[in-house]
């Protein structure tokens, strides 16, 4: 409870702080923009009554597709894609690696070397390539996409849990917590989580950021979700051969994946100044 | 030292065993039959039998992972199911671009980055230091393959000063032509690249910079050059390598995608293409190389960085790092 009443009275005197204050209006626009394309959007995602790649007017603010579709509509559609990825990616990659890194470090001993081996493989591999390797496998789909950008993330978060729970289990006070005779479960639930969070959530928000990046290279690649598909990246493919003709095709959806991402970035700077004081002004 | 490097090429060697099984497990488990991807739809029983047989999916598992794991020591990575074409040597043709186009840009980068994250941390309170820092914040999170589309829409399309997709005929015959080709894709990696390793630069010399070593060395009289010479750059070095090591694999990655961008006959547009055709041996081989190449980079970085800084060399590997 403390320590959520402390984070509370910083961020009071955390108001000031632009890189927060900017992160979270990126993202809140872009979470809002998506909550919209639920009930509205400018034209219905198959309406092909407009003309042919289409500037910005009027009646298409952002213009039209090689199909005449809106492509306003079109971006708020993909918002929502982005969010699925985005919170989909990180939850699995936090329940997997909460579970693997707190297992590995409550049970020092071979448990412990062998998952801290397999983690540190892990993270040398760059996303994208265990998230390929798991779509060559599984097929291109959308859940494909997001289950192989949460497996290769959760080998970050499972290496981040490791290392904080032990260093949080050798303090002397859960060290005296121990002795007193408090099972794991209370130390777990009393000393380690809430010590654990603040760092976790930092993480999850960059996660967050490079799960967008990396399903939107997939659907560029095709080998995300297969058509008729609204991903950022799958509107950037399609968009790629009309360049000339229709830029705005090609630029908006990558302002869309920059200002998510680059929220999310900022968000997850803004955080760790919140938590950890001694980080201010050195983001 | 010597000791700890056995160790380490034998968990080298345990590594890509690992990996061998997965990516094995994972293929051959998961897509249900590689049959499949010789014949049509519509196939009768007998010719799915006599698929399953060219491609020796009737026999057991075990059966099949001792036949390819002997077939690969061999060096023998299969043939493609769809061109008939010998896997290694595709592989190798397509490397002659990728391993270029990523090393190239990988050395640009991380020159670039090693500059602009220095002067980005000394002058983190000035204009010049925010306008870098705020830069590199922009880079890692622009889509590497938009980058590439931006700057092919502009330098290609609009104005033709540079090819906007492909490589020449007779790939390195013509030195020139190739460089050029691989013009726009090598920015556009360094473009991404340098930014996330600017920020680790530029983190990593805060920290030096704030040290108490430094300030001791300065206190006795030296100039802030001979501080940060004789003691910053040795510290500074040592996270910075492991980092390199990780953003070496990402630039390998980013090229894979960035070829796809400007269409160049790599690895990358070998895989997204073998991927789409359920090309099994092709995506095999090219996942096993890409693998093999990831676990030497660390295993390099970490040869390195012992070699620089001496207390790594004795810490193990269950302690807390």
């Amino acid at each position: 409870m403390s320590t959520a009443k402390a984070a509370r009275a910083r961020l009071s005197t955390f108001h000031g702080s632009p890189t927060f204050a900017i992160g979270i209006f990126f993202t809140s626009f872009i979470f809002i923009v998506a909550l919209v394309s639920l009930i509205w959007s400018p034209y219905k995602l198959d309406d092909t009554t407009g003309n042919r790649l289409e500037g910005p007017n009027a009646t298409h603010l952002l213009g039209t597709d090689t199909l005449g579709r809106d492509l306003l509509s079109q971006l708020m559609v993909g918002a929502r894609i982005a969010m699925k990825v985005g919170f989909g990616a990180t939850g699995i990659a936090l329940i997997i690696g909460c579970f693997l890194g707190l297992l590995a470090a409550f049970f020092p001993g071979w448990i412990d070397d062998t998952l801290a081996s397999i983690f540190d493989t892990l993270i040398a591999f760059p996303t994208l390539l265990l998230a390929m390797l798991i779509i060559a496998a599984e097929g291109a789909s959308l859940w494909a996409a997001i289950l192989a950008i949460g497996i290769a993330a959760s080998a970050i978060v499972s290496r981040i849990v490791r290392i904080l729970t032990k260093r949080i289990l050798a303090q002397q006070y859960v060290v005296a917590a121990k002795t007193c005779g408090t099972s794991r479960w209370e130390i777990l639930r009393g000393h380690v989580l809430p010590n654990l969070w603040p760092t976790l959530i930092v993480n999850l928000a960059i996660i967050y950021g490079v799960a967008v990046l990396t399903e939107a290279g997939l659907s560029y690649l095709g080998l995300g979700a297969p058509p008729p598909s609204y991903s950022w990246g799958r509107l950037l493919r399609e968009a790629q051969s009309t360049v000339l003709t229709a830029p705005l095709g090609a630029i908006a959806p990558g302002i869309a994946i920059i200002l998510l991402v680059l929220g999310m970035n900022f968000v997850a700077d803004g955080l760790r100044e919140l938590f950890d004081p001694t980080q201010r002004g050195n983001s | 030292m010597s000791r700890d490097l056995l160790r380490r090429l034998l968990f080298l060697v345990v590594s890509l065993f690992v990996a061998v099984i997965i990516i094995f497990l994972l293929l051959r488990l998961l897509p249900g039959d590689p049959a499949n991807a010789l014949l049509s739809i519509n196939a009768s029983p007998e010719q799915i039998a006599a698929a399953r047989h060219q491609v020796g999916a009737d026999k057991s598992v075990m059966a099949q992972f001792i036949t390819w794991m002997s077939a690969l020591l061999h060096l023998d990575f299969g043939k493609s199911y769809i061109s008939g074409l010998s896997v290694l040597p595709s592989i190798g043709s397509a490397l002659l671009i990728t391993l270029p186009l990523t090393l190239i840009s990988f050395v640009i980068a991380a020159v670039l980055s090693v500059v602009a994250g220095f002067l980005a941390a000394y002058y983190a309170r000035r204009w010049f230091g925010i306008v870098l820092s705020g830069f590199s914040q922009l880079g890692i999170a622009v889509p590497v393959f938009w980058v590439g589309l931006i700057l092919v829409w502009i330098f290609a399309l609009r104005y033709n000063w540079f090819p906007s997709s492909g490589f020449p005929e007779n790939g390195w015959g013509d030195p020139a032509g190739a460089l050029w080709s691989l013009a726009l894709p090598i920015t556009t990696i360094v473009i991404v690249m340098s930014s996330s390793m600017t920020r680790y630069v530029k983190s990593v010399t805060t920290d030096v910079l704030g040290s108490d070593y430094i300030r001791t060395s300065r206190a006795l009289g030296s100039s802030f050059r001979e501080a940060f010479f004789r003691h910053g750059l040795r510290n500074a070095s040592v996270p910075f390598i492991s980092v390199l090591g990780i953003e070496l694999a990402s630039t390998l990655l980013g090229a894979v995608v960035v070829e796809s961008v400007f269409s160049l006959p790599g690895l990358g547009s070998m895989l997204v293409k073998a991927i789409a055709q359920h090309d099994y041996p092709n995506i095999q081989g090219i996942l096993l190389v890409t693998t093999f190449l990831v676990l030497v980079i660390g295993f390099i970085a970490d040869t390195v960085q012992r070699i620089i800084d001496p207390r790594l060399r004795i810490t193990s590997s269950s302690g807390i790092k």
